[in-house]
């Protein structure tokens, strides 16, 4: 009698532990901690490109809207000169897929004449 | 003696609080999504190019592509612009974008163009 109700008492501790440090380590190494993008924005997405890690910059929007960090951007200069120092030189933008490609290209444009040397579009890349 | 099994018990639950909130922390803010980056429009503006290099003109719509008057397929761009020109080192091009053309478009063109060295490429805007 004491030894069934023992038994059943101490059941799964460690192959709980077992599966829970499992999923911890997974979730450790195969995830990166970042920033979240806007919510409704869909990634452009390429193929065959290197990897870099998530961003942190500008979010254009299908309609145009620049947003940086959930807040909203009113034009290219007043992100550009709000940039640190550091970060000036090469500016990041990321659009939504849907974006008209001549919107794009002119905010490209605005940013190079603030003063950027380098303009580069993120996008998701493909699984493959 | 029993103090000592007392002591043996304890650290199992607190393990598992810290354990599941570690756990819950990775798990909710990791993101799994990978990234990369295409540069836009390599050349710089404002840089004048010798009036002796031939230009090429790609039109790019959202199901067309044109090089220099041609109907050409995405796939089959670096064939057209090896046939361009072979002896010189760079081919400017110049893309010009129709109204309906989405960022996705364009860098599906940028990511094949990328690939082809010796080509300068500058998108025009409005």
């Amino acid at each position: 009698m004491r030894k069934r109700r023992q038994s059943t008492r101490r059941e799964p501790t460690i192959a709980l532990i077992n599966i829970v440090f499992l999923m911890l380590v997974f979730f450790m190494v195969a995830g990166t901690l970042s920033r979240p993008l806007d919510g409704e924005l869909t990634l452009v997405r390429t193929a065959d490109l290197e990897g870099r890690a998530p961003p942190d910059t500008l979010v254009v929007h299908r309609d145009g809207r620049l947003a940086y960090r959930g807040q909203d951007i009113a034009s290219a200069q007043a992100f550009y000169d709000a940039r640190p120092e550091d970060a000036r030189d090469v500016v990041r933008i990321v659009p939504d897929a849907a974006l008209s490609a001549t919107t794009l290209v002119n905010l490209a444009r605005d940013l190079r004449s603030a003063g950027a040397a380098r303009v580069v579009i993120v996008t998701e890349r493909g699984l493959e | 003696m029993r103090k000592l099994s007392r002591r043996r018990r304890l650290s199992m639950t607190s393990l598992i609080d810290i354990i599941f909130l570690l756990l819950l922390f990775f798990m909710l803010s990791s993101t799994f999504s990978r990234f990369s980056e295409v540069e836009i429009s390599a050349a710089s503006a404002g840089k004048a190019n010798p009036s002796d290099v031939k230009m090429s003109f790609l039109q790019l719509g959202e199901d067309s592509l044109r090089v220099n008057g041609q109907d050409v397929e995405l796939a089959a761009l670096p064939e057209a612009f090896s046939a361009i020109a072979p002896e010189t080192d760079t081919v400017p091009v110049l893309v010009s974008l129709r109204a309906e053309v989405t960022a996705q478009r364009l860098t599906d063109v940028l990511v094949v163009l990328r690939g082809i060295a010796r080509l300068r490429v500058n998108v025009l805007g409005s």
